[in-house]
């Protein structure tokens, strides 16, 4: 056998000074116990003789996704959502345990759609129970900022893997303030809302209809990818793909043939809106990790949402089940005179951009947000690096220039975050407690510790009981 | 006097035993403490601070780091706690490499900034699998030092390595030469003819001393870990190492050391054996079989080279008191050794890893019997430095065996080579001069270990003790000088 | 108190772990210092302190990879047996097998991948190529060329060190070889040394081992793209010594 150039070296330093010595390279890993109680969980998940392939499929069938826009249309019509029904962000939740920004947004959903007159209302209605369901937009193939509650009447995004025909939903973004994704409902809110699903939704429907069928629908993916290169992560900065989506589809709505007030009033509100195209970014993720869904084995984590009061993560080798605790509340800085006391627990779908290696996990590709989130450069470096800890790959589409175009983390692997410790990360912007505050700060979260070892455990079960039925 | 107790846990708080060993040591040295050990509060640390006269916490549990002080009074205390916190950072500080890039925390991590080599993992054995796991995902070869690995996993371990072509050594593999690189507790070796496929760490550090001391050199020694050859493992790493030797054009002979396999795992080796293109000599250590000295003597005829007369250093006089033999060794292979050589001639030996139940000693190491002690072994250096590195327990019990009257002769093993105590001798010596009983030392080394094996030799032999480099050679002369006495 | 430099861990062979070993206590003549290099007069035998990027000659102490910043080093000299750069001294911790391995010609069925020398190769081979190496053409090799490492050195090294691999002595050639070694350089008479144990570089050592495989073509490609025109020779000589071993060279696969 030849004589190793390399060694890497976990545990004594002794045995990796003894390596040096004989004038050897060796790297040392920085190896400490795992999280408390995983230690024979994490023995079972990594000696499952599944795992190792069913995540290189996993992290093949996410990277495999490419996500184009195919259609803007009413949720009624594309996720047979009825009158009553409610999609909101994050796992499931009842009216009882939701947080300020969640319940106003349902009040304000019921008002649009008329099961009340007034959005105050609603609090009866809700807490009846009668005639009201709620449902995560995730069951649904769909995401949500913020509160994300979706009614029959919003125009959606359509999204679509055209080599499988999977398809994922998102609604078309307010803009900033006062809005329903924060939990205002006031006139004001209702009244955008009422413009966007007359004017807007139908507007972008045919803008997008007539791209996909001349040049091709909009490769939301390859948007993403340059983006990434010109300093925003598409979580809490997403200017750069906001003015690309623009370039896009600007033409087609101004040859729409609708009214050129009417136009040019959907032109300022788009590019008015640099959060615009997080409602492209987040269901691009989604329907990336959702092609890695369900792979017996696989440790990968393919959703992570909140819904104001709980965090939850869902694991591709653990079906549909929700692992959750209490969602944190972020680390950052306040607009004006807001501070700790007025923001509310992490709350959104948007946390599925981190689960797609960017937002938070990218922060290095866009140092100009860690002012925003209180950090510095090197923290923002630091962080996605240390995101590369817990992952299973590097994205190679979505590359970050200042770490020499290293891939973004890509994969979340349940094991990884047990054994080291480190929790993803997360950029998010705060919503006020109280309802129709708004937003009050952005900042940094991570997601509870707890729910990991939780969904180590229910992995191992599966994995012991694999282990039985092959013997 | 108006000493001083202070004991704390740090929950959460971690270091490995060995960093640990030496924060205590530099704790020791600080004016006004009187005793000081810093440790996890694994079950085998907790008997020893008990034993120190230190209260620990009942709820301690083996997550918690303890800090147990004695003080000639109080007002030292706080400099004493300083001197702590220095004493840890002083030992946790790595140095830093480019800057802005941390150290990686996985082996997964580690290994995809290395485009090649091994991965040699020491960590507690309830994590091994977890990081050896990572090497096998990478493609690389893998040496578990770390031991109280459960055999299931063991065989996860193993059957994936041999799916993918790779190799496990280990787990409890505490020797190992790949291509001329020592891993682990090994020694610097001419490159030359000889393979080893090792189930045993010190039998191999014996084969390595004497074949070098030949002038044979070896090009790999790779150990398989102390269960590969049991009717479980069924030798799934042993295989592996026998192909790669095998396949290595600079390898002329290989010798298989070991403790003799269960018959059906034996015989499957010797089919296994006869089909390769290189001959393989099998060194199988047990009753009625050639020890290592011997076995070492067949491989050098059959290279067709000159077996020298082994080196002894120094002479010790026959015992004139005491009725017993009392072995303390490091390496367990030769504390067997030496068990299967004086039974056969003075009877029932006692010992912790003794060669049949009856046989076995008690927590205490003590009997009115002849004894031998590996101090090396697993329940004795549980959370616990192992003694080629911290010779204290093995001293403690040189001290009790000398002033025990009932004790006629003393052996001992002293191991150099790559991560063993940098000077043994310089610990063992003063010690030994203190020792009026007889004393013999199979000192297991090479020309070009980092101890200096001549030096070694010659400060033991100015202690008093007879050295010898063959153990076996060692143990016949224990025997010989306990004449008249047993 | 003065505080000992850091010791630099470095592998050789067992002849130059002797022969530091052997050495006198004092200052060492420096011969030549490279970027990666340094290459020191011991006693009349070159010993060259070599970083991780530089020609792993046999004569010398390998560095581990990641350190080369000391071979700037002001005094060199050697202290009971152990070479010290800057009081910092260079212990060996590994020694490393720098013989080329056994070649069992009678195994050697398909016959060698032939390459067209470089101009200056070719010179040579035209010279001395033909017919079996004798005294006389030694005499033509030695020294011949530029650099630290002549060109003809280099060939004579290549043919010396396959013979000893393939387990052939050659006392009359030896014998020519160690009457002229004046002649040239410290380090290449040295590397002829070397070669007359059957010591060298691992690219050679490497396309010995390829001889007959698959590999062979990709081995020799490396072996000749070492140093300048170094690698080229030495592969150039090997290849004078396997046909008149009897090997063909050239022929149909």
């Amino acid at each position: 056998m030849t004589t190793p150039t390399h060694v890497v070296s976990a545990g004594a330093d002794l045995f990796a000074d003894a390596v040096a010595a004989q004038a050897v390279d060796v790297t040392r890993v920085d190896w400490r116990p795992p999280l408390p109680g995983t230690e024979a969980d994490l023995a079972a998940v990594v000696g499952d003789p599944r795992r190792h392939a069913a995540n290189e499929q996993a992290v093949a069938a996410m990277l495999g996704v490419t996500a184009r826009l195919v259609d803007v249309a009413p949720a009624s019509e594309v996720l047979g959502l009825q009158r009553g029904q409610f999609l909101h962000a994050g796992p499931p939740i009842t009216w009882d345990r939701a947080s300020g920004p969640m319940r106003g947004a349902l009040m304000g959903g019921a008002a649009l759609e008329g099961l009340v007159a007034d959005p105050e209302e609603a609090v009866a209605l809700f807490e009846s129970g009668s005639g009201v369901e709620l449902e995560p937009c995730h069951h649904r193939r769909t995401v949500g900022p913020m509160a994300g509650v979706v009614t029959p009447s919003m125009w959606m995004f359509v999204l679509e893997d055209t080599a499988t025909g999977a398809r994922t939903h998102c609604s078309l973004n307010e803009g900033l303030g006062k809005v329903l994704r924060y939990g205002a409902y006031g006139p004001d809110v209702l009244t955008r809302l009422g413009w966007m699903r007359d004017v807007l939704g139908p507007l972008l429907q045919s803008a997008v209809r007539s791209v996909r069928d001349s040049t091709g629908p909009v490769d939301v993916t390859g948007i993403l990818t340059q983006m990434l290169q010109m300093g925003d992560e598409a979580h809490n900065r997403n200017r750069a793909g906001t003015l690309m989506m623009l370039r896009d589809l600007a033409p087609a709505m101004v040859a729409s043939g609708r009214d050129s007030t009417d136009v040019a009033e959907a032109l300022r509100f788009i590019g008015g809106n640099d959060h615009f195209f997080l409602n492209l970014a987040m269901p691009a993720c989604k329907l990336a990790l959702d092609a890695a869904r369900d792979i017996d084995g696989s440790t990968m984590v393919v959703a992570m949402a909140r819904n104001g009061t709980d965090f939850g993560i869902q694991v591709s080798g653990t079906g549909d089940e929700w692992f959750t605790g209490p969602a944190q509340v972020a680390d950052g800085l306040y607009l004006g005179d807001y501070g700790p006391e007025d923001a509310n627990p992490d709350i959104g779908d948007s946390a599925i951009t981190e689960t797609a290696g960017i937002g938070g996990f990218a922060m290095a590709t866009a140092p100009a947000i860690v002012r925003l989130v209180g950090g510095s450069v090197p923290d923002a470096l630091a962080t996605t690096r240390r995101m590369h800890e817990i992952t299973l790959e590097e994205n190679p589409r979505w590359t970050v220039p200042v770490l020499e175009f290293q891939g973004v983390p890509t994969g979340i692997d349940v094991t990884r975050v047990c054994r080291t410790g480190i929790l993803p990360q997360i950029n998010t912007g705060m919503a006020g407690a109280k309802a129709g505050v708004g937003q009050v700060g952005a900042g940094l979260v991570n997601p509870p510790q707890e729910i990991f070892p939780k969904a180590l455990a229910r992995l191992a079960e599966r994995a012991r009981a694999h282990a039985d039925q092959s013997d | 006097m108006n000493t001083l107790s202070h004991v704390e846990l740090r929950p959460g708080a971690y270091a490995d035993s060995v960093t640990l060993l030496q924060v205590s040591r530099a704790v020791q040295g600080l004016d006004g403490v009187l005793a000081a050990q810093v440790a996890m509060a694994t079950g085998l640390n907790v008997e020893v601070l008990t034993e120190m006269g230190f209260e620990v916490p009942p709820d301690a549990t083996t997550n918690d780091l303890v800090v147990a002080l004695r003080l000639a009074d109080a007002s030292a205390l706080e400099a004493a706690l300083a001197g702590v916190e220095r004493a840890l950072k002083d030992a946790n500080r790595r140095e830093s490499g480019p800057s802005e890039l941390a150290a990686p925390r996985t082996t997964a991590s580690a290994l995809r900034r290395a485009p090649e080599g091994l991965a040699l993992i020491s960590v507690p054995g309830a994590s091994a699998l977890v990081e050896a796991m990572d090497a096998l995902d990478a493609g690389r070869d893998v040496m578990i030092f770390s031991d109280n690995v459960p055999l299931d996993q063991e065989l996860t371990l193993k059957r994936t390595a041999t799916e993918r072509g790779l190799l496990v050594m280990g787990p409890d593999c505490g020797t190992a030469v790949v291509g001329g690189l020592g891993l682990g507790f090994a020694n610097t070796v001419q490159p030359g003819p000889v393979g080893i496929v090792a189930a045993s760490g010190t039998g191999c550090q014996q084969l390595l001393a004497l074949l070098d001391h030949a002038g044979v050199g070896v090009t790999s020694a790779l150990g398989v870990g102390g269960r590969d050859l049991s009717a479980e493992v069924r030798g799934l790493s042993t295989r592996e190492a026998l192909r790669r030797l095998d396949a290595d054009p600079a390898v002329e002979l290989i010798v298989v050391v070991s403790k003799p396999p269960a018959e059906e795992v034996a015989a499957e080796l010797r089919a296994y054996s006869d089909g390769l293109g290189t001959p393989v000599e099998f060194a199988l250590l047990g009753a009625g079989r050639p020890d290592l000295t011997a076995a070492t003597e067949t491989v050098l005829t059959r290279l067709g080279r000159e077996v020298p007369t082994w080196p002894v250093t120094g002479t010790a006089t026959a015992a004139t008191s005491g009725q017993f033999l009392r072995g303390l060794f490091v390496g367990g292979t030769l504390c067997d050794e030496a068990m299967l050589i004086a039974s056969s001639v003075l009877g029932p030996v006692r010992s912790n890893i003794p060669l049949s139940p009856e046989l076995a000693l008690g927590a205490d190491l003590a009997a009115a019997d002849h004894t031998m002690v590996d101090f090396g072994d697993d329940a004795l250096t549980a959370g616990r430095a192992h003694p080629m590195i911290d010779a204290t327990l093995r001293l403690d019990h040189l001290a009790r065996a000398a002033a025990d009257e009932t004790t006629a002769v003393i052996l001992l093993d002293v191991v150099l080579g790559h991560g063993s105590e940098p000077d043994p001798a310089a610990l063992l010596g003063p010690a030994i001069a203190a020792v009026r009983q007889p004393v013999v030392v199979a000192l297991v080394g090479t020309d070009a270990d980092p101890q200096g094996l001549e030096g070694q030799v010659r400060a033991l032999v100015a202690a008093g003790a007879e050295v010898h480099l063959s153990n076996a050679g060692a143990t016949r002369r224990a025997i010989e000088l306990m004449k008249g006495q047993s | 108190m003065v505080t000992p430099a850091r010791a630099i861990p470095v592998s050789a062979s067992p002849r130059v772990q002797d022969r530091l070993a052997a050495a006198a206590d004092g200052p060492v003549r420096v011969l030549h210092r490279g970027r990666h290099a340094v290459y020191l007069d011991l006693d009349g035998w070159c010993v060259g302190v070599v970083g991780s990027a530089a020609v792993a000659v046999p004569c010398a102490l390998r560095l581990g990879a990641s350190e080369l910043s000391t071979l700037s080093s002001a005094s060199v000299q050697v202290r009971d047996g152990i070479l010290h750069l800057d009081d910092a001294p260079l212990t060996i911790g590994r020694l490393v097998e720098v013989r080329a391995p056994t070649l069992r010609l009678a195994h050697l069925q398909r016959s060698l991948a032939a390459s067209a020398p470089r101009p200056e190769v070719a010179e040579l081979v035209a010279d001395v190529g033909g017919r079996p190496l004798d005294p006389a053409a030694v005499g033509r090799l030695v020294g011949r060329g530029d650099g630290l490492t002549p060109l003809g050195d280099d060939l004579l090294c290549g043919w010396l060190a396959l013979h000893r691999a393939a387990g052939v002595t050659t006392p009359e050639i030896d014998a020519a070889v160690l009457a002229l070694l004046h002649r040239t350089t410290l380090l290449s008479a040295t590397l002829l040394d070397c070669a007359l144990h059957g010591e060298v570089l691992p690219q050679f050592a490497a396309y010995v081992a390829a001889l007959g495989t698959p590999h062979e073509p990709t081995a020799a490609a490396a072996l000749a793209a070492v140093g300048h025109t170094s690698g080229a020779g030495l592969l150039h000589g090997a290849h004078l010594a396997l046909t008149e071993l009897g090997a063909s060279i050239g022929a149909a696969a």
